[in-house]
């Protein structure tokens, strides 16, 4: 069901995205993990919901940017949970739109923007 | 989607709210989504508990609602664009020949923008949904929490079937089954997979501190299996422990109680624990939710019948076939109905009969009807007031919509252009009313997420409400899935009643005329439907109204029935030391010392204890004879006559202040060897010895001669409508009970006397459990609960009603003298002056509410008579309600239609003629 889809096409990636591919940089995660980390990293800017987060879950294993992890665990009686993990593919589109953030970052415009307001 | 036992509301809920959702979105992702919330619901109640899980909620829903329909969007378009590959490429709006579906998702997405366009409409018009959907949500859910639910932990409950025995006519006299009779029934019946016996009886458990009264089961062996129950740890009874009486001292805990008392200690099953001073083995631990087969009762234990000798049984409880004291319930063999059941037992227990006293012989017949949860004999009452309840709060639902209705023919009316252009350009009247159709809809189930909410709410309001019941009551009111299911059915079926007309009004007409002018053209049909509709609002909510005077006149002559005593001042609390292991010698000296002990404590004024408690719904009977009375042929089997009576102790007339009218009150010593003595109420006096003076006659109580020594007045004794009836008190020294109510009158405040009774028990033995205290006037007040309730929820529901009809009435009267202005104006300028004009508008609304307050009366006159049996002997056509109701909604509605009247008559007649 992964059909990888050009890198190109899939830029800019919407901030949630960007957030939850992020979330998967370091380690596979399921999904409370997921919702934690990126509630913390954003200083609880962004608090994802259950059907929002599988929402966006569904995109990115469409576009094949993530993979359910052959992990699973048994919680206490509770049911098995997913895991989660980038693939490669998913990497390169993270490097991709972070290169282009970059750049972005580095235009003139920005540059005199952040210099008025001063660093963040 | 399975659900795991021991979930909470919330997360059910959301599993139950997941079917939103696509279903292969849901098969993909619902198990993890729960997962995820369960995870945030726990750590939101360790947090912040009921606040929190509040704001859980309130970021839950609406990611819900807007994931789940996007969600259902884009199945949608997948699949119809699976469909339709090879056609042309989509029209933004569907022509006449496509799918079903389609079009849907288009009416939907046109919905949205109308009523986003005008917010104020929608979110007023749907606050009035919630308001009726809330109400008849709340008392659905009460009901489904009561009535509907099954046995908790119950296998198959709709083949378990209640058993009883009465009259041979089935009619309402009924008798408890003895334990004989049980073994006959259970061993014989061929219709039966099983046939379980139960009773309640009160234990005390203790593990060497102070022990803790609880309220327990004695089953027979079966008692689990018929019901299909699993032990959650360890086992439930073996036929062995159901053969030798005394054998076998084992327990089986609830699990709320193995939590509660025993801190869900692991190692439960197997440690010994002491019931009433006895060692009892604990075997097992019941699974969490079951509580028995009368769930509203809070049972804590469950302890073999064979026992029942060692609890405080009669010894020959197992063996007498002449005492009746269980309850008996069957699993129905497969394929066969309760009717042939009935016969199968009819058949089998006539052979019993010889073995019984004569006078059981009275109750041949067998009672089966379904396991309900309540007494057999309760279930129909209980069933009746809660429809009731029911019928009322769907009325108010119906004003809210009737309000929605009225509001959407306005809107109709607004929109006829907007028609007019969509038919000209070729869409056809039914998709068009389809269209309208799904906004009402769509307004109605918005409406009922908001009564849901409400209905969640209130119901847990309900369930802090505690009663001062003798038994420890617990119900969970709460709605669930089926509550669910009700309140979006009713939301589906309502917007689709109320939607229908306004739909078929904004889609009727010729469009040409429509577009034309821009006035309401054919206005005379419009507004018909209006004014039938405020018609119907006003004739409903004066429906509402009544019965809630009806039931505040119910509840107010209740509190104004003579009861006999006096109730203020006065603490109660039941005792029963025998199940501490007390002989009666010890019992006597222990009640001699608690009273004297009281007695020391400022302000008691006085102290005493009798076997019952009086006006808390329960009655005992005896038999007697009555020396040189000879008794009707009806009224007696050989000789013996049928009376209440009561056991009780010196003071008791004093503590309760019941005068007595002649002769003496019962002294200290009226005691076990003294000669037997008795006080008769004034109705006993009358009825059996009229005309002669009824000190030092005799009677024979328990076959000894028995003198009665004084006259008390008349009371009630169990219910509040129970008509006068002879009354027999015997002291409690020559009748010995060890389980008694102690009653204390104080000077000051009774609620205070709580920690001094218990200080009191604790001093003189540490060991006993501390006894629930309650003020008399919380006990006696149980009496009127139905009358409360009643009064309460049709208070609330006729003043909700009230307000959504006047709104009604005056959004009519204003749209009226709006559309009238030139008119108005018209009048004016030939010299109408403003009282004629107030006159006129007044006119027009006051004959609606004069037509609908009619129409109403009718109804109420028909409609009334079902409350009778609940209030105490006010008339269901009581002529202050049937006065004072109308005249005050009248006055109500006369100022809802005097606001824009007055606006009418403040019409300046140019710019009326000019304007327009």
């Amino acid at each position: 069901m992964t059909r990888q889809t050009d890198v190109d096409t899939l830029l800019p990636l919407k901030p949630v995205e960007l957030e939850l591919l992020l979330a998967l940089v370091d380690e596979e995660r399921h999904g409370y993990a997921l919702v934690q980390q990126i509630a913390e990293r954003t200083g609880g800017l962004v608090r994802l919901e259950p059907g929002n987060l599988y929402r966006v879950i569904k995109r990115l294993l469409a576009d094949g940017l993530v993979q359910e992890s052959s992990r699973r665990t048994v919680s206490d009686g509770a049911e098995r949970r997913r895991y989660y993990r980038l693939t490669a593919h998913g990497a390169r589109v993270v490097d991709a739109d972070l290169r282009r953030m970059r750049a972005l970052l580095a235009s003139a415009p920005a540059r005199s923007l952040v210099r008025r307001l001063g660093p963040a | 989607m399975s659900v795991q036992p021991g979930t909470s509301f919330s997360e059910r809920l959301y599993a139950a709210l997941l079917w939103c959702y696509p279903g292969e979105f849901r098969r993909r992702f619902g198990p993890d989504m729960r997962e995820l919330f369960r995870d945030r619901h726990h750590a939101e109640r360790s947090r912040a508990d009921a606040r929190g899980i509040a704001r859980l909620w309130l970021r839950v829903i609406p990611d819900l609602l807007s994931t789940a329909s996007r969600e259902r969007v884009s199945a949608l378009h997948e699949w119809l664009t699976v469909r339709t590959v090879p056609e042309a490429p989509q029209a933004a709006a569907p022509s006449s020949g496509d799918s079903m579906l389609e079009t849907l998702l288009y009416d939907l997405r046109y919905t949205g923008r109308m009523l986003r366009k005008s917010p104020t409409f929608t979110v007023v018009a749907m606050l009035v949904i919630a308001l009726g959907s809330g109400a008849v949500t709340t008392i659905f859910s009460a009901a489904s929490g009561l009535l509907l639910r099954p046995i908790p932990g119950v296998v198959q409950p709709d083949r378990l079937v209640d058993i009883g025995r009465t009259d041979p006519q089935g009619g309402r006299s009924n008798h408890s089954p003895s334990y004989p009779f049980y073994t006959h029934v259970r061993d014989e019946s061929r219709t039966f997979k099983g046939v379980a016996a139960w009773t309640f009886l009160q234990l005390t458990v203790s593990t060497g501190a102070q022990g803790t009264t609880t309220f327990a089961n004695l089953v027979s062996a079966n008692y689990f299996s018929v019901l299909g129950v699993q032990p959650a740890r360890g086992r439930f009874f073996t036929a062995d422990e159901d053969r030798t009486p005394g054998a076998h001292a084992v327990i089986v805990l609830s699990d709320g109680f193995w939590r509660r008392r025993f801190g869900g200690d692991p190692g439960i099953v197997g440690r010994s624990i002491l019931v009433n001073s006895t060692p009892y083995t604990v075997i097992g631990v019941a699974p969490p939710k079951f509580s028995g087969v009368f769930p509203v009762v809070q049972t804590d234990a469950w302890v073999p019948l064979m026992m029942a000798g060692q609890l405080g049984r009669d010894r020959d409880a197992l063996t007498s076939a002449g005492s009746g004291w269980l309850t008996l319930f069957g699993r129905l063999n497969d394929g066969v109905s309760i009717a042939q059941a009935r016969a199968d037992l009819a058949s089998i227990t006539t052979g019993h009969l010889a073995e019984e006293p004569q006078d059981f012989t009275a109750f041949s017949g067998i009672a089966m009807s379904r396991l309900t949860g309540f007494p057999a004999d309760a279930s129909g009452p209980i069933f009746g007031f809660v429809a009731l309840l029911l019928v009322i709060s769907a009325l108010v639902l119906v004003i809210a919509s009737v309000n929605v209705a009225g509001m959407l023919l306005a809107r109709a009316t607004a929109r006829r252009r907007e028609m007019a252009v969509r038919i000209a350009l070729g869409a056809s009247r039914g998709r068009l009313v389809r269209q309208l159709l799904t906004e009402s809809i769509v307004l109605f189930l918005g409406g009922a997420i908001g009564g849901l909410l409400i209905a969640l709410w209130s119901t847990r309001l309900f369930g802090r409400i505690q009663l001062p019941a003798e038994v420890p009551l617990s119900a969970d009111l709460s709605p669930d899935y089926r509550v669910l299911a009700f309140s979006l059915g009713t939301a589906l079926l309502t917007g689709l009643i109320f939607g229908l007309a306004p739909a078929l009004q904004a889609t009727q007409g010729d469009p040409s005329t429509a577009l034309r002018s821009d006035t309401a053209g054919s206005g005379a049909r419009r507004s018909r439907i209006r004014n039938g509709l405020v018609v119907g609002q006003m004739a409903m909510s004066l429906l509402l109204l009544m019965s809630a005077g009806l039931f505040l006149r119910a509840l107010d002559r209740g509190q104004r029935i003579p009861i006999g005593f006096d109730t203020s001042h006065v603490a109660t609390a039941p005792i029963d030391v025998s199940t501490s292991g007390y002989s009666d010698a010890r019992a006597r000296l222990f009640y001699d010392a608690l009273k004297r002990r009281l007695l020391t404590t400022p302000g008691v004024a006085a102290v005493s204890f009798s076997r019952w408690a009086p006006l808390t719904g329960s009655s005992a009977g005896t038999r007697i004879i009555i020396n040189g009375y000879v008794p009707q042929p009806n009224e007696s089997q050989r000789g013996e006559i049928d009376v209440n009576f009561g056991i009780v102790a010196p003071d008791y007339f004093t503590v309760l202040r019941m005068q007595r009218l002649r002769g003496r009150a019962f002294l200290p010593t009226d005691d076990a060897t003294a000669p037997h003595v008795a006080v008769v109420n004034e109705a006993f006096a009358r009825k059996y010895w009229p005309g002669s003076d009824p000190i030092g006659r005799v009677v024979q109580y328990d076959s000894v001669a028995t003198t009665i020594v004084g006259v008390a007045r008349d009371a009630k004794y169990s219910s509040l409508n129970e008509p006068l009836r002879p009354y027999i008190y015997i002291p409690i020294a020559q009748d010995f009970q060890a389980s008694v109510f102690l009653f204390v009158r104080t000077t000051g405040d009774a609620t205070a006397l709580g920690p001094i009774i218990r200080d009191a028990i604790r001093s003189i033995d540490p060991l006993l459990p501390a006894p629930a205290v309650v003020t008399m006037d919380a006990a006696t007040s149980v009496v009127l609960l139905p009358q409360r309730v009643a009064a309460a929820v049709t208070g609330v529901m006729g003043v909700l009603g009230l307000i959504l009809a006047v709104v009604g009435l005056y959004g009519v009267v204003a749209y009226t003298v709006s559309q009238r202005t030139r008119e108005i104006g018209l009048r004016m300028a030939l010299g109408a002056d403003r009282g004629n004009v107030l006159r006129l508008i007044l006119r027009d609304g006051m004959r609606l509410v004069i037509i609908g307050v009619g129409i109403g009366m009718l109804l109420a006159f028909g409609a009334t008579r079902v409350m009778a049996s609940f209030l105490f002997g006010v008339s269901p056509l009581d002529p202050l309600v049937f006065a004072v109701i109308p005249l005050g909604l009248g006055a109500a509605a006369l100022v809802a239609s005097y606001l824009p009247a007055r606006k009418a008559a403040a019409t300046d007649p140019l710019e009326a003629l000019r304007g327009s």
